[in-house]
């Protein structure tokens, strides 16, 4: 009899779990970008601990690797099956993929009814920038990194050959040949592949000509900080002679040995590099850079900043879409994921755990509140370092200071608040439907002619630049120039 | 009607029932073929299609040609099939010659432990990824502290900036594809060689024939149908290029391109920031028109000359 009661329990409970009156665990697959950690399981066993007692949510966690990025990421979202959430951000295609239908729409009211610490959290200027015709289809981070370019280059050196601080890159001239002459084994500049490749000719570029900023790809440019929306195009006067002057002073440092000779196929960022002694100059941004700092302070280069700004001594801020979640479009529990993501993004306990590991495993606070690493872990062992985990939608006001910032990077994020202005594009998307063809065109031309300006290997600069120019104009840039003002006429009416 | 099919010994019918256990043990391998060649041949749909993700490929719209326009208007169609059939025919034939060459050289080794050596120092390259050999080949190759450039450099000459000479690169890319496959593809010839009559080759050397004399006579043209095969199977796939070769160890490198740039670095590099299905199957279409064209000429050649040779 009792076993017949507990067979019966059995079914009885098996029939309430399949019709969802008991509630179960509900399963939510989420995609983000990079590789987890070492650590990022035991990090997702403890979210999913406290997931279950909250809200009764399991997440799956999936990567999308780097370097398969431009292939995998549609293809996820094309499977349709088993993704609920994906990272989405402007700078990887949100508005391509949104107008293809891969992502779900969303409105204030679905926000403001499932994801209410978010939406207290996140101003009206980011859902306008998520927008796209009109709708919304991704939820932007509700604070936008607050990062500028930079270069960071070896103190050390320059006060042992006796040079004035140096503020600007331009002004990097005198310390490029002390270095090129006095130490024969460091390369003054090692430029890796991609990132690398135009930081120092854009960071020159700026002395020369109005603030301007990319507004579409690798070709057209915008002045941000200009209400009336205008393109500046730095291959037409009076910008072309500029555009020149800083070909020649790269071809002239190229000449030189200042840099490396083939960084296409050098897959060593200049900041790793920097970090290990082997060149003089790093390239990156003053978030990716703390690593840097502290590994360089460590080996005794006494790292100085140059920040990398525009004549008028500013910088475009991120907007809020830089980084954000997109729901996909085919997903069954889309109320839970909105629920779920509204605690990975603003709730302090999960957003530490997400963004920085286990407290003692990955990181530790000082007595004052800074965060350090426990003790006996290195940054190489770190099983779970900051950034590394791809939760960059998190909310990062509520990071603590950390233990490692350097007396000069403190100083610059109190500069940061007067360097960073408002690009005024920031709440335009551009839709390339209309010109992939031309775009796609004009992304190869990019690569083979303006690359080589860019770095400075070419035999004649003026030649090399005309290509250029007759390349775009063959290629068609007038007709997607032509789209993109009739887009940002049609959008700032 | 049956004795009717059952007397025409050419009806379907008829052949079905007097090989039924063949056709039946046939069948798994058909129905993977069906499934995993045939059906997605279906696909090649989408390089005509506006593709949208509520559509997925069968339901978005039509575009035409649109997808191919890129393709074209680009300007570099012509100078990419031109450098991607003469670099996969390059290595093809260097492959080829290579691994024969090595298959023969290992073969008459008298020593085991000799050949075992050799043929394991071979094949390892097979096991390194592109990835891993670009990073070997930068720091070989780099002008500032690069292997080579030092030992130069050392003799007092002047360095060469190999990644901005695009004259070399015709060389160095060959080189490195048959260091890479030469182990593997010599397995296939050993293994051909070892099935060989060792007979002939007794009766050849009492009769007073010297090594290379047997080499040519006797060991060569006993490998020829395996070198038809192997050449057929490598033309098929000629319009396709050794992608991540090209990319890894040359990188998006503008000054090379002209000498290095193959269909699928161009597709790659066009529309890496674009994600669009259509576009790059079209050109996948493209390249495998190529590719079914040239294999039919090629097995038809081979068909003239030597009917039993040729793959169909």
């Amino acid at each position: 009899m009792k076993k017949c009661l507990h067979l019966l329990s059995i079914l009885a409970f098996g029939l309430l779990a399949s019709t969802g009156i008991v509630a179960q665990e509900t399963k939510i697959t989420g995609y983000l970008l990079g590789s987890g950690p070492s650590g990022t399981q035991d990090v997702l066993d403890a979210l999913n601990f406290k997931l279950k007692a909250d809200m009764g949510a399991k997440l799956e966690l999936n990567y999308i690797g780097w370097n398969e990025l431009g292939s995998k990421y549609p293809l996820v979202l094309a499977a349709g099956e088993d993704v609920d959430w994906v990272y989405a951000a402007s700078w990887n295609g949100y508005a391509t993929q949104a107008v293809r239908g891969a992502f779900k729409e969303l409105t204030p009211e679905i926000i403001q009814k499932y994801m209410p610490r978010h939406w207290k959290a996140t101003p009206s200027e980011a859902w306008d920038q998520a927008k796209i015709n009109g709708k919304i289809f991704m939820i932007p981070t509700s604070t936008p990194d607050r990062k500028i370019p930079l270069a960071v280059i070896r103190g050390d050196l320059r006060k042992k050959y006796g040079l004035a601080p140096v503020t600007n890159v331009a002004g990097l001239e005198a310390y490029l040949t002390a270095v090129k002459k006095n130490n024969p084994a460091i390369i003054p500049i090692n430029l890796g592949s991609g990132y690398d490749i135009g930081q120092p000719f854009f960071a020159l570029l700026n002395n020369e000509v109005p603030p301007i900023n990319f507004v579409f790809g690798g070709s057209v440019f915008g002045n941000y900080e200009d209400k009336a929306h205008s393109l500046v195009d730095i291959l037409e006067e009076p910008y072309l002679t500029a555009f020149k002057k800083v070909a020649n002073t790269m071809k002239s440092w190229y000449t030189k040995g200042f840099i490396n000779k083939a960084p296409f196929a050098n897959t060593v960022l200049s900041k790793q590099s920097f970090a290990q002694g082997k060149s003089a100059v790093g390239f990156g941004n003053s978030l990716d850079i703390q690593e840097v700092l502290s590994k360089a302070t460590a080996s005794g280069f006494d790292p100085e900043i140059i920040p990398i700004l525009s004549r008028t001594g500013h910088s475009p801020a991120d907007s809020h879409v830089g980084n954000g979640v997109a729901i996909a479009a085919n997903s069954k529990n889309w109320e839970k994921t909105l629920q779920l993501l509204d605690l990975i993004m603003e709730d302090p306990d999960y957003v530490m755990l997400v963004y920085f590991g286990i407290k003692g495993k990955s990181y530790d606070l000082t007595p004052d509140g800074k965060l350090t690493l426990p003790a006996g872990v290195t940054p190489e062992k770190n099983p779970y370092p900051q950034d590394a985990a791809g939760f960059w939608f998190a909310k990062k006001d509520l990071f603590p200071p950390q233990a490692t910032w350097t007396s000069g990077y403190i100083e610059l994020r109190k500069k940061l608040k007067d360097i960073l202005v408002v690009n005024t594009f920031v709440d335009f998307n551009f839709n390339p439907g209309k010109v992939k063809n031309e775009l796609a065109s004009i992304a190869n031309v990019i690569s083979q002619y303006m690359d080589p300006i860019s770095i400075g290997a070419v035999s004649d600069v003026d030649k090399a630049v005309a290509t250029l120019i007759a390349k775009l104009k063959s290629a068609n840039q007038d007709k997607v120039v032509a789209e993109l003002k009739a887009q940002l006429a049609a959008h700032y009416k | 009607m049956t004795t009717k099919i059952l007397h025409n010994r050419q009806g379907f019918l008829f052949e079905m029932i007097r090989n039924g256990r063949l056709y039946a043990m046939f069948m798994p391998v058909a129905v993977y073929f069906l499934i995993f060649a045939y059906l997605p041949m279906t696909g090649i749909v989408v390089a005509f299609k506006d593709f949208n993700y509520q559509g997925g490929i069968w339901g978005s719209p039509w575009n035409g040609w649109d997808n191919f326009r890129y393709f074209i208007e680009s300007g570099k169609l012509v100078q990419v099939t031109i450098n991607t059939l003469l670099y996969n025919t390059l290595f093809l034939v260097a492959y080829l010659f290579f691994s024969i060459l090595v298959a023969i050289l290992i073969s008459e080794m008298g020593s085991r432990l000799a050949k075992k050596t050799f043929q394991t120092m071979l094949f390892l390259p097979y096991f390194i990824s592109w990835v891993t050999v670009s990073a070997l080949v930068y720091n070989l190759f780099n002008y500032e502290y690069g292997l080579m450039n030092t030992l130069v450099k050392g003799w007092g000459m002047e360095a060469v900036d190999i990644y901005a000479d695009p004259n070399l690169w015709p060389v160095i890319l060959p080189f490195f594809y048959v260091w890479k496959w030469v182990g593997f593809g010599s397995v296939l010839f050993l293994a051909s060689i070892a099935g060989q009559d060792k007979e002939c080759h007794e009766a050849a050397s009492i009769d007073g024939a010297n090594i290379f004399y047997r080499i040519r006579r006797i060991t060569l043209p006993q490998l020829k149908p395996t070198i038809i095969i192997l050449l057929l199977l490598g033309v098929g796939r000629i319009m396709r290029g050794e992608f991540d070769m090209f990319y890894q160890l040359v990188g998006t490198n503008g000054n090379l391109i002209d000498a290095t740039d193959i269909i699928d670095t161009l597709v790659f590099r066009s529309l890496v920031s674009t994600q669009d299905f259509g576009m790059s199957s079209a050109a996948g279409l493209y390249q495998s028109i190529l590719c079914f064209v040239i294999i039919l000429a090629v097995n038809g050649i081979v068909r003239r000359q030597d009917k039993s040779q040729a793959l169909f």
